[in-house]
């Protein structure tokens, strides 16, 4: 029989088709094969066919097929707009604040110091800041102005001893008739930088004398009145512009009309527009977005009102709050005026009295009259006059203020945004919202916050491990004794009670003790709590958490160590301490090599269970994937989607990890 | 072997008793020994009669009780730096104890490096030296597990001349191999004790203690029971107890 290691090796028979088979059947990953075939049954058993089409589309990358996309991103823009008008709030050494327009500006000191006077109230502070010299119109007959500055205006309305009168820049102010010095007919410019397109107003044009006084002040914040290419006007802080231009506007649209460039400023802002991407429409990204307004309506449009439970839109501000209410129904207004201009969406008109034209949608309008008939907004001899019914429409939303004239309300009117891709300077923030299998982006957080501390305490447990486990083996009684006490004390606390001993006793106790140990505990806590808060924005327990997972698994580790170390034979240690490598050497080079290659399986295995068993940081309120689905089960009575959705993340995440470990494990193995 | 004699290992009166759960055993009784620069010393003895115990004693991985042990001059017990004597005697195992994470070439360099504080280049210069004299030269990238025994055991005596020691302790270093094994690692020994390596060996090789041993030692019982040149141990022993082992082992 010995003859047999003798025959030439080379001459092996094909394998058999038996051969084949068996060698496919055992090179199948069988484990991975039951947990898919266990996945995909939880799932489908999970959905219902509705859900389980959006899954699928979701695993396709179609998330606009699942629920809905469940963000709200910030996008910021930068946009050109009109300066129409630039004021100021300033503070005084009262804390009183006061709008101030740039045009009443009449000094500005960037870094001035605004004193109390000497007979100042106890609340007076002084302030630094920019200081700004402003006229101040309204002041007490008593006092003596220190300038008259003289205007001009429309009179708008005139009472027995009041007299409105609308200013060149739009604003309207109540004089006396004393004030007045001259009144004649005639036409009041208008200002062009407002609006292009607009008329001088003509009417009974009033000079008046507006007595003021200088004030200083600190300025709090600089405000623009902005208005954007849609006609949209709004205000802005004046520190958010990046950049002012001096243009000139105003002669292109008339070319054929004897015109003066009107001097204007134009500002590059950033916009934040926020919403959810709804579409695309080439380069243009089309974004819903929902904004608060307050409008004003004609109380005689009212046809119906009904007190509702306004809806806020969660897909975009998953924050906000439903609110009470009322529905309005509303009659159609009749609107007229002249036109000034038509795009292919809206209508710009002219009224009477009105420094401003206004914008009306096309889609909104009905039994639209023109004189003369089929005129244009270019005609200017006899302009074209135009009126129309807006039609009828339900409005929903807060009242604000009443009267038998007009009813002010708040409503947050959705808006398709159009933003051109290139003009996006930052995508700025992404709000997850519920946690779900539907939406797993929204579980980001919680399974980012379960995998650092899963990182984090393992590496720190791995630490404690070795240590407490070289000191088992030792041999030096009083270590040894140590991590006895150690590891046995530990290994019988529930995790989650030593959790909260490290989070509630043991880190406020340290910080609180007198001397060195108390000094070292606060050092390091409140180093640890300026690390949290630059990573994570706030403070928690996190470090906490780490903490404790590491010391409740240090204690498995620690006997997972000294296995290892025990199972490599003596005869190793002899070696390397006859080489003369002391026993830390030989721990090092010798022993710990072989001892880890061992002990790979249940390190992995403990890994595995300490992501599972992040868990349990849920009782610290930190929000990992557990609590996040807690919550949202709390919130949305959605208690099977939630669970199972995240059972499976875990499961995903574990998978992971079981590979990672052993792909290490094939990599360190010896031949 | 007429030289000036340089005593380099002197055992004074050594016990050594083990506590076991079965009572006291006395592994060492009253032990002496004096082993020359230069010398070949081979034990033989049955097991359990404590020759292990004495080789283990001399590179102090075993402590003694009581008595005195002086290596090269340094007293053993108290010594300062266990490690410093320890680069002095190197040992060889009967098991190999090879570093089974290592390459051969690793094991070599390793403690070279550690222990020595040699450079990298000089420490691997030196293995394939030894590696050639050992006659595996063609091995070093390989991990131990892919050796024969004999290879193993050849690469474990690389491993403690790497330190240029100025003993070698040998226990039973032939006994865990293959017959046809036996001879390349005696060979290797053979060329050391000619090279004039103070060498103690435990070997019941017969032929490599009477080719290159100068003295032969009978143990039993913990005690040195025999001591003479090899071919009169052998052939005519002198005690009762060295005959009857040898008549049980030829
Ligand atoms: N670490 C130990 N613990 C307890 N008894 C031991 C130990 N090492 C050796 N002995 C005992 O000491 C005696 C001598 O052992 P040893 O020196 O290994 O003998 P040999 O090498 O001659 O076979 C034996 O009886 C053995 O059982
Ligand atoms: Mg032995």
């Amino acid at each position: 029989m010995a003859s047999s290691t003798t025959e030439p090796l080379l001459e092996i028979d094909p394998p058999s088709w038996k051969d084949r088979v068996v060698f496919l059947y055992r090179s199948i990953p069988w484990w991975m094969v039951i947990l898919i075939i266990t996945l995909t049954a939880a799932l489908i058993y999970m959905f219902g066919d509705e859900d389980r089409r959006q899954t699928m589309a979701f695993l396709a990358d179609q998330p606009k097929l699942t629920t809905e996309n469940k963000f709200e991103v910030t996008y910021e823009v930068l946009e050109d707009v009109l300066i129409v008008q630039q004021s100021s709030l300033v503070l005084d050494v009262e804390n009183r604040r006061h709008t101030v327009l740039d045009d009443d500006i009449v000094e500005s000191i960037p870094e001035g110091i605004l004193t109390c006077p000497p007979d100042a109230p106890a609340d007076c502070v002084s302030r630094r800041g920019k200081l700004i010299t402003y006229r101040e119109y309204e002041i007490a007959s008593d006092l003596t102005p220190d300038g008259i500055l003289t205007v001009v205006g429309l009179i708008t309305d005139e009472q027995d001893n009041s007299i409105e009168i609308t200013l060149r820049d739009g604003r309207q102010i109540q004089v006396t008739p004393e004030q007045i010095t001259k009144r004649e007919n005639g036409e009041l410019a208008c200002d062009r930088v407002i609006n292009p397109l607009c008329e001088p107003l003509v009417g009974e044009i009033a000079t008046i004398e507006r007595p003021y006084i200088l004030e200083k002040g600190i300025e709090a914040r600089g405000d623009a009145l902005v208005r954007f290419d849609d006609g949209y006007e709004t205000t802005i802080r004046t520190q958010i512009i990046r950049n002012i231009d001096d243009i000139e506007i105003g002669c292109d649209e008339y070319p054929y009309e004897p015109c003066e460039p009107i001097p204007a400023k134009r500002a590059t802002i950033p916009d934040n527009i926020v919403g959810i991407e709804t579409g695309r429409d080439g380069d243009d990204i089309l974004v819903r977005t929902v904004e608060q307004q307050t409008i004003t309506i004609d109380a005689n449009r009212v046809l119906e009102r009904q007190p509702t439970i306004v809806q806020c839109d969660k897909e975009i501000d998953p924050h906000c709050q439903n609110f009470d209410g009322v529905r309005l129904e509303l009659s159609g207004e009749v609107i007229s005026g002249r036109l000034t201009q038509e795009t292919d969406v809206h209508y710009f008109i002219q009224q009477e009295g009105r420094s401003e034209a206004l914008r009306f949608v096309r889609r909104d309008i009905v039994n639209e009259v023109r004189t003369p008939p089929d005129c244009v907004d270019r005609d200017q001899n006899p302009p074209c006059m135009i009126t129309f019914t807006l039609i009828g429409e339900t409005i929903e939303g807060r009242i604000l203020s009443e009267d038998n004239k007009q009813i002010v309300l708040e409503i947050v009117p959705e808006r398709i945004v159009r933003i051109h891709e290139g003009d996006i300077t930052a995508v700025k923030r992404r709000v997850p919202a519920d946690c779900a299998l539907n939406n797993p982006r929204g579980c980001n957080e919680g399974i980012w916050l379960t995998i650092i501390v899963t990182f984090a305490a393992y590496s720190l447990a791995l630490v404690i491990g070795l240590i407490f486990g070289m000191f088992r083996v030792s041999g030096v009684t009083f270590l040894v004794n140590i991590a006895t006490a150690y590891v046995e004390f530990v290994r019988g606390v529930p995790l989650a009670v030593l959790l909260v001993i490290f989070a509630f006793v043991i880190g406020p106790r340290l910080r609180d003790t007198e001397g060195i140990i108390g000094d070292i505990a606060t050092e390091v806590y409140t180093g640890l709590d300026a690390f949290e808060r630059t990573v994570f924005g706030t403070e928690s327990l996190l470090a906490e958490a780490v903490i404790g997972l590491a010391v409740g698994y240090g204690a498995f580790l620690a006997e997972i160590f000294r296995a290892g170390i025990q199972s490599i034979h003596r005869g190793q240690i002899e070696a390397a301490r006859s080489l003369g490598m002391s026993y830390l050497q030989s721990m090092r080079h010798v022993i710990l090599p072989q001892a880890i290659r061992i002990i790979l399986p249940p390190l992995g295995n403990d890994f595995i269970a300490m992501l599972k068993d992040t868990s349990l940081i849920a009782f610290l309120a930190l929000p990992d994937l557990f609590q996040r689905g807690r919550a949202d089960a709390a919130a949305s009575y959605q208690v099977i989607d939630v669970y199972i959705g995240v059972a499976v993340y875990y499961v995903l995440m574990t998978l992971f990890l079981s590979l990672l470990v052993r792909y290490i494990e094939r990599r360190v193995r010896l031949p | 072997m007429a030289e000036e004699k340089t005593p380099i290992i002197e055992i004074r009166h050594i016990h050594k008793r083990f506590h076991t759960p079965r009572g006291i055993v006395h592994a060492l009784n009253d032990v002496s020994l004096t082993v020359h620069a230069g010398e070949v010393v081979t034990i033989i003895g049955p097991s359990g009669s404590g020759k292990s115990t004495l080789l283990r004693c001399i590179n102090r991985l075993e402590t003694f009780d009581s008595g005195s042990i002086v290596v090269d001059g340094i007293p053993l017990r108290g010594a300062k730096n266990i490690n410093l004597i320890r680069t002095e005697v190197g040992m060889v195992f009967q098991s190999f104890n090879l570093f089974p994470h290592k390459t051969v070439l690793e094991n070599i360099t390793l403690a070279q490096r550690v222990v020595r504080k040699r450079k990298k280049d000089e420490a691997i210069e030196k293995a394939r030296y030894l590696l050639q004299k050992v006659g595996i030269a063609d091995k070093e990238d390989v991990y131990p597990s892919q050796l024969s025994g004999g290879q193993q055991q050849r690469a474990a005596i690389a491993r403690a001349l790497a330190m240029d020691p100025k003993i070698m302790l040998f226990d039973e270093p032939t006994s865990a191999l293959d017959p046809e094994m036996i001879n390349e690692v005696l060979d290797v020994m053979k060329a050391l004790a000619k090279e004039g390596m103070t060498m103690v060996v435990v070997s019941h090789e017969m032929g490599f203690a009477r080719a290159a041993s100068d003295r032969t030692i009978f143990m039993d019982a913990g005690q040195i029971v025999e001591e003479n040149t090899p071919d009169v141990l052998f052939d005519s022993p002198q005690t009762e107890r060295a005959r009857i082992f040898l008549s049980k082992i030829l």
